[in-house]
Parts: C-alpha cells; sequence; structure tokens
C-alpha cells in the first residue's frame, strides 16, 4: 500500500510539472469587446511603436520596413453588435502577420497571418479579416490599431484606423454624428433570452402601439412615415429567429402628447425558454443635446404566462407626459 | 508497542494455544461433570484384541498402498492434458469473442464515475449552444450487462447509461451466437454471432473500459471509431493459440457524428480481417499479436432541393436595405449522394510478464488508414478530391506496484492528414495536424471490485498560433480522477 501511495506521489509530482507546458489558452478573447474570425488573441498590449498622431494617416506614399500601408473597410460606422465586418489591406512584404486591437478597450491583441503577395503594390502582401463587435461595447469614436508583425516576433509602427460604435439606444446616431439631434423620448425594453416578447405602450388616446400592429406609423402616399412620427424600431425574436437584439425601442423623435402612457412587458412566445428577465429604460432627451435614462423598472416573464398576442401582457409602469 | 502489551500479547497468545492444543482440558473446566466410569474389562480379553487390531490395520495399509501405486502407475501412463488457459492471463482478461464466460445466464456490471478538468474548458457556449466547460463530475459509464452461454449457443447484452452528453441510455451490445465449442475449457473453434458488437480492429477497440486502466482510448482509435459497437455478422474462431476473425459491419459505428448511426446509407458493408495468437510461451509470460485490416464504403450525403429566395447583404455596413444589396438565390436542384472508399491495416501487440514485482504490461498498436476519420477531422474526399491519409500509434506500459497499486504510461500519436497546408503569406506549407499525448496513470486497486484511478493528459496539438501566426499548441492539458466500482 505504501508503494502505491508513492507512485500516486510520483504522479502527481509529474502532472504538477506537466502541467507547466507551454500552449496558447483556448479562445480567452471570447469576452473582448471584438473578435477577429480566424485569429489568435494574445494577451498583453500591441506590440510595436505607437501610432504617430494624427492616427498614422496612410497617404499611399513610399512607406517604410515592416508598415501597414493601406487599410481597408466598407463603414466607419459600426452597427451595435455587428458580426463579420471585412477589413483588408496592404502591409509590407517583410510583414507575416497582423496584429489588431480596439486601442484602449480589452486586455489583448489579435493576430492574423498575411495572404500573399499584392498584384499591384509592388513588394506587398495582402491581409484581411473579419471582426466582430460585442453589442455591449461602449458607444463613441474609437480607433482600431492594426500593426505588422514580422518573423522573428517584431512589430512596426502601429496605425490607427477611425471607427465609430454606434449605440444600441436609438438616438438618431448622434453618438458618431453629433449634429444628429437626439429623440425626445426613448422606450427600450431590453431582455436576456431568446423569448419573443413585445413592448406594448398604451397612448393617452387608448392606441395600443407594439411591434405586431405598430399603428402609430402610418405610411404616407404609399411612402415611408413622416421622420417626425413615434414609431418601434424592431420587433426582435419575431417568429422565434433569434436576431442577437432582444430589444425593443419606442422612438419619439418629437416630445409626446400630453398625458399618461401605460408600459406592458407582453410574453407573445416562450420560444421553449421557461422565464425571461426584461429592463425597461425610459430615455428623455437633456438639456445638453444628449439622451438621458430617466427611469428604469426590472421584471421577470414566465413560459407559462405567454399570450400569443391575446392581450398586452404584464404592466410594468405608466409615464405621464406634461 | 510498550514492555507491558508485548508481555500481555505473549501470555495472550500462550494462552491461546493451549485452547487449540488442548481442547479437551480447557473444554473440560466449564463442561458439566463426567457420569461414572463403567467397570474395566479383564487384562487377557484386551491384549487378544488390540493384536487383531493390528492386523486389521496391517491389511488395510497394504490395500490403500496397493490402491496408490496403481494411481500412480495409471497417471504416469496416460499423456498430461493440456491447462487450460487462464481467464485473466497474467492479470488482464480477454476481451469478446475471447472471453470464457460461466455456464448458464450470468449479470455482471460496473459504475465509473469520475471528474475531470480541462485547460481548454470556457464557460461559454459553442454556436450550436453545446457547453464548453468540461471541469466537471460526470457519469462516464454504467453498464450492466448479461450473458447466457450454453453448449452451442450464446447471448451477450449490455447497456450503458452515462452522463456525458446529458443523460442517456444506450445499447452497447446484442450479440446472438451459435458456436462450436467442444472443449468447455478454451474458446469456440468457430462462433458466428449476429448483432451489435464491438468492431473486431486492433485491441484497444475491443478491450473493456472495465479492464483498461486509462480513461480513454487512443486519439486515433476514437477517431476512427467513435464508439466501439456496430451492427454487422462476425465469424472467429480460436485454434489452440491461432485467433482468427472475419466479419461484417454497416460502417456506421455509434458515436459517429452522422445521421446514419447504426444504420447504413449505403449497401457496401465494412469488411474486417484480424488474424493474430494468443499464448503463453513461458508460465510467466503472455503474447499476443494481431494484424487487422479494414475496407468499407463511406457515405457523402447529397443535399435536397432548395426554393428560391432573397438574401441580404448590407455591403455598406449600415444596417439599411439598399437595392443593390438584395441578392437573390434562384431555387437549387438536389445533389445526389456519392460514396467513397475507406481502408485501414494496423497490427497490436502485447506483453505480460509476472516478475517478483507484479505484472508488467508492454503493449502497443499501429494504424494506416485512408478516409476513416469518423470523429475528429472527419473525412469526406467527394468535395476535396483527396483522399485523407491518417496514420495513429500508441505504445503504453503498465507496472503493477503491490497487489494495491498499478502505475502506467502511455504515448499516442495521431495524424489526421498526411496533406495538410497552412497558408503563410500567400504559399502553402505543408503542415502537422498531429495530436500527441502523453498520459501518465496511477491507481489504487482492490482486486475484482474497486480501483481509483488518477491519470493526467499532456496533450499538443496545433489548434492554435503564436504570436507571429504560426501554428502551435493549444493548451488543453487534461486530469481525471476516476472510481471504478465492479458488481
Amino acid at each position: 500500500m505504501r508503494r502505491s501511495l508513492f507512485a500516486c506521489g510520483a504522479l502527481a509530482g509529474v502532472c504538477v510539472a506537466a502541467a507547466c507546458s507551454q500552449g496558447q489558452r483556448a479562445n480567452v478573447g471570447v469576452t473582448e469587446p471584438i473578435q477577429v474570425s480566424g485569429g489568435q488573441f494574445i494577451s498583453g498590449p500591441l506590440p510595436g511603436a505607437p501610432a504617430v498622431d494624427g492616427g498614422g494617416e496612410l497617404d499611399g506614399g513610399a512607406a517604410g520596413p515592416l508598415s501597414v500601408e493601406e487599410v481597408t473597410f466598407n463603414n466607419v460606422n459600426v452597427i451595435p453588435g455587428a458580426s463579420g465586418k471585412s477589413f483588408g489591406g496592404v502591409v509590407t512584404s517583410d510583414a507575416v502577420a497582423v496584429g489588431v486591437r480596439l486601442a484602449d478597450l480589452g486586455s489583448g491583441y489579435w493576430v492574423v497571418p498575411v495572404a500573399g503577395r499584392d498584384t499591384q503594390v509592388a513588394n506587398a502582401s495582402d491581409f484581411a479579416f473579419n471582426a466582430s463587435f460585442d453589442i455591449d461595447d461602449p458607444p463613441g469614436p474609437r480607433p482600431l490599431s492594426i500593426v505588422a508583425i514580422d518573423a522573428s516576433g517584431n512589430a512596426g509602427t502601429q496605425v490607427d484606423t477611425e471607427l465609430c460604435l454606434e449605440w444600441r439606444i436609438p438616438d438618431n446616431n448622434h453618438t458618431c454624428v453629433p449634429s444628429n439631434p437626439v429623440p425626445a423620448v426613448v422606450f427600450s425594453l431590453q431582455w436576456d433570452a431568446n423569448f419573443d416578447v413585445d413592448l406594448h405602450v398604451i397612448t393617452p388616446d387608448g392606441t395600443d402601439v407594439n411591434p405586431k400592429t405598430n399603428p402609430l406609423a402610418v405610411p404616407v402616399d404609399a411612402g415611408e412615415p413622416p421622420a417626425s412620427d413615434p414609431k418601434i424600431d424592431r420587433d426582435s425574436l419575431e417568429n422565434c429567429v433569434p436576431d442577437g437584439w432582444r430589444q425593443e425601442d419606442l422612438v419619439f423623435p418629437d416630445y409626446p402628447a400630453t398625458g399618461p402612457y401605460d408600459i406592458y412587458a407582453d410574453p407573445f412566445a416562450a420560444c421553449g425558454q421557461a422565464a425571461v428577465r426584461f429592463v425597461l429604460t425610459i430615455y428623455e432627451a437633456g438639456s445638453d443635446g444628449n439622451l438621458h435614462a430617466t427611469f428604469t423598472q426590472a421584471g421577470e416573464l414566465l413560459a407559462n404566462a405567454q399570450t400569443g398576442g391575446g392581450s398586452t401582457g404584464l404592466f410594468i409602469a405608466e409615464k405621464q407626459f406634461n | 508497542m510498550s514492555r507491558s502489551f508485548a508481555l500481555r500479547s505473549r501470555r495472550a497468545l500462550l494462552a491461546l494455544a493451549a485452547v487449540v492444543l488442548f481442547p479437551g482440558t480447557a473444554a473440560g473446566q466449564t463442561a458439566p461433570p463426567p457420569p461414572p466410569q463403567a467397570p474395566s474389562p479383564p487384562a487377557d480379553a484386551a491384549s487378544g484384541a488390540t493384536a487383531s487390531d493390528v492386523a486389521a490395520l496391517r491389511d488395510e495399509v497394504k490395500a490403500l498402498r496397493a490402491d496408490l501405486d496403481q494411481v500412480r502407475a495409471t497417471r504416469l501412463a496416460s499423456p498430461a492434458s493440456p491447462a487450460p488457459p487462464p481467464a485473466r492471463p497474467l492479470g488482464y482478461e480477454s476481451f469478446w469473442p475471447w472471453i470464457l464466460p460461466p455456464e448458464g445466464i450470468s449479470v455482471g456490471g460496473y459504475l465509473q464515475s469520475q471528474y475531470e478538468t480541462h485547460q481548454d474548458s470556457q464557460d461559454q457556449l459553442s454556436q450550436s449552444g453545446s457547453t464548453l466547460n468540461k471541469d466537471r463530475f460526470s457519469i462516464r459509464r454504467a453498464r450492466v450487462n448479461l450473458t447466457g452461454e450454453w453448449q452451442y449457443a450464446a447471448v451477450a447484452l449490455e447497456l450503458d447509461a452515462n452522463t456525458t452528453n446529458g443523460p442517456q441510455v444506450d445499447l452497447r451490445k446484442a450479440e446472438a451466437s451459435l458456436q462450436y465449442r467442444p472443449d468447455r475449457k478454451l474458446p469456440p473453434i468457430l462462433m458466428a454471432t449476429l448483432g451489435l458488437f464491438d468492431a473486431p480492429f486492433g485491441y484497444e477497440l475491443d478491450e473493456s473500459p472495465r479492464t483498461r486502466f486509462f480513461m480513454e482510448r487512443s486519439v486515433a482509435s476514437q477517431a476512427f471509431f467513435p464508439a466501439e459497437p456496430d451492427v454487422g455478422l462476425r465469424l472467429s474462431g480460436a485454434l489452440g493459440f491461432f485467433r482468427w476473425t472475419i466479419a461484417g459491419q454497416n460502417g456506421e459505428p455509434l458515436g459517429e457524428a452522422s445521421p446514419f448511426v447504426l444504420q447504413d446509407p449505403n449497401s457496401a458493408k465494412d469488411v474486417f480481417f484480424r488474424f493474430g495468437v494468443d499464448t503463453h510461451p513461458l508460465e510467466d509470460l503472455h503474447f499476443a499479436a494481431d494484424v487487422s485490416s479494414l475496407r468499407g464504403t463511406g457515405f457523402h450525403a447529397g443535399t435536397a432541393a432548395t426554393s428560391a429566395t432573397i438574401q441580404w447583404k448590407d455591403l455598406n455596413e449600415d444596417g439599411v436595405i439598399e437595392p443593390y444589396e438584395l441578392i437573390p438565390v434562384p431555387g437549387a436542384a438536389a445533389t445526389p449522394s456519392a460514396n467513397f472508399t475507406r481502408w485501414a491495416v494496423g497490427a497490436d501487440l502485447r506483453l505480460s510478464y509476472q516478475s517478483r514485482f507484479g505484472v508488467t504490461k508492454v503493449y502497443g498498436e499501429f494504424t494506416l488508414a485512408s478516409n476513416l476519420d469518423r470523429g475528429l477531422y472527419v473525412a469526406d474526399p467527394v468535395i476535396t478530391g483527396t483522399d485523407q491519409g491518417e496514420l495513429g500509434y500508441y505504445i503504453g506500459v503498465i507496472q503493477d506496484v503491490t497487489r494495491w497499486g498499478t502505475v502506467g504510461l502511455r504515448y499516442d500519436y495521431y495524424n489526421p492528414n498526411f496533406n495538410s497546408f497552412d497558408s503563410r503569406q500567400g504559399k502553402l506549407l505543408p503542415f502537422s495536424e498531429a495530436i500527441t499525448t502523453w498520459s501518465p496513470m496511477a491507481a489504487l486497486v482492490l482486486r475484482d471490485r474497486a480501483r481509483l484511478v488518477v491519470q493526467y493528459d499532456v496533450i499538443h496539438n496545433a489548434f492554435a498560433r503564436t504570436s507571429v501566426g504560426v501554428p502551435t499548441s493549444l493548451a488543453d492539458n487534461v486530469f481525471t480522477v476516476r472510481l471504478q466500482v465492479e458488481l
């Protein structure tokens, strides 16, 4: 018995020694503000010299060794929780990989191997990757830093590409274009599971505004409704099809008509879920020209309360506008 | 131990010895007083009876001696009958179809419950919704088996329950056999089995998880055969040390990641040949070796016809539909399914030696295959047009440490594709996807009843990249503690 215990102790020693073996940790980047498909996440700061003032603007001129010569993408604005946003570019031919990081956010950077030689630029290689963004990334302008890396692990000078992460609350894109005015009021209902919850608002004249009927959006001359009309932005989880949002917003571009507004959360369909937790937040335009949360109420809905549209669901709050 | 306690122990031993050696005396102290004795007979009569008794005893001893001599002579004249092979050669059980079950119906079973922790475990869900956390307690195997053994027929049933992928119950064995087994101490000379049985390829696949000390089969074996059993026909037999098996199976084993598990989407069957030897050249040495081959037909599933649809691709990434972002996708006709050929050859060898330190078992196996991976890098050459060459092998050693313990070490290697390449700087570079595993193991054992096993798997793979984009290993070492109790 003593020999057996000794053998077990020896094995434990081997295990401890083996536990120190090297290897990349598994997908630690899953909680990062940006994920690069096919890339390897490396903890720590992005290597290389910081971007020069002005974000390392790419002027298309002659580049030094180990540098990013060009970065291309389709849109400066990033939709909240955007998936598969395409980026591409050109690096000098001495680079074997590029490092990518959303500046000042997250705990590390992503490494993507470069592709083949560029057919138009001499002594240069192409790179390309698709990036996905966390829907709760802090909104606002945010540079995407990219750096060229050679086979020895040396990095060149970082290049910052300006992006703007839009806010998940519909603010008329005021976050990225400050000259756009914010809406007067937004009722925002968010929930945590793939459960078809509908926002219902009973207006002072008794109209039930909800994403299934949305009676406030009245088309004029077979065109779009007037921009000043209130509207619900989406029917999230319609037909139980997951859309990643789990959020519905009633947006009032102008100040609502006076009177009480009763707000409900309708468990339309459980979609196989046992329960769902929700949060209602009311945002109102402040004197500083930004939206501010003025009311918050959380709650829970159970699967056995699903209505199928037969009622307005659970009453949450009444909001009075004067 | 104190001196006074030693003295007391010694006195107690003397007393115990006295009780054993003189039971009458000891019993007389507590027994009731004996009845009064009858008067003794006259002395002459007593001496006459003694003489006649001695003569009778002498005659009896003579007769017994004559009988004994006759038995000895008979034994020397007849050739020695061969000793039946032990059911557990040097401590390790045989496997189907070579086991020797008890006559009639018998029931058995065992339970393996464990805790394991993986370096690559994450508190997240995969895209399909399955858990990525692997640090957990689980019931790995809870098996109950029933065997029936008669003169010309045999049956084996085994049920497995586990929580590996949530609670589930599977049929693991359902063998109906006809056999010719004239010597009931030897395996059948010929056995024909129809039903659900373990694929007869190599040793590891057929070794019972109850007797295997290492937690799981090697990576290559699990890739080729995600689980052991499949449905088919098996012919097998044992002639002396020679073992042979020929079998045909559907080729869709249990555990395969396909909708056709234990069914068969094509009419071709996977054919197995296995030949080998199993012998004891010395009393303390067990030697067994086999060669195996497989030739089968894989299935590439076609696609059903589709309706026309419209897709939206947000080309300018502004979240708004523009006319040029709507892509018409015409309906597509169904595509036919296709078959492809797969094969494998392998060899295995095992040696067990009984020394004064206990049993030492050294064993290994080698497999070369094409398009056989059905569990890890699933092979389907129909689209790629390139066969997927695969190589796997392992070598292991197990050593008893007293009767209470066992230690072992196994190294296994699996290359799922000879033809894999990695793209770097636009160049396709040969690239090894090989997975290697070192598995040290130690066990505390209560023979035939229970074992507590700990194992640490040090795994090297090519699932990650370095900080310069070169493939490297993803840390996914595994530590497992398992308790097994047998019925």
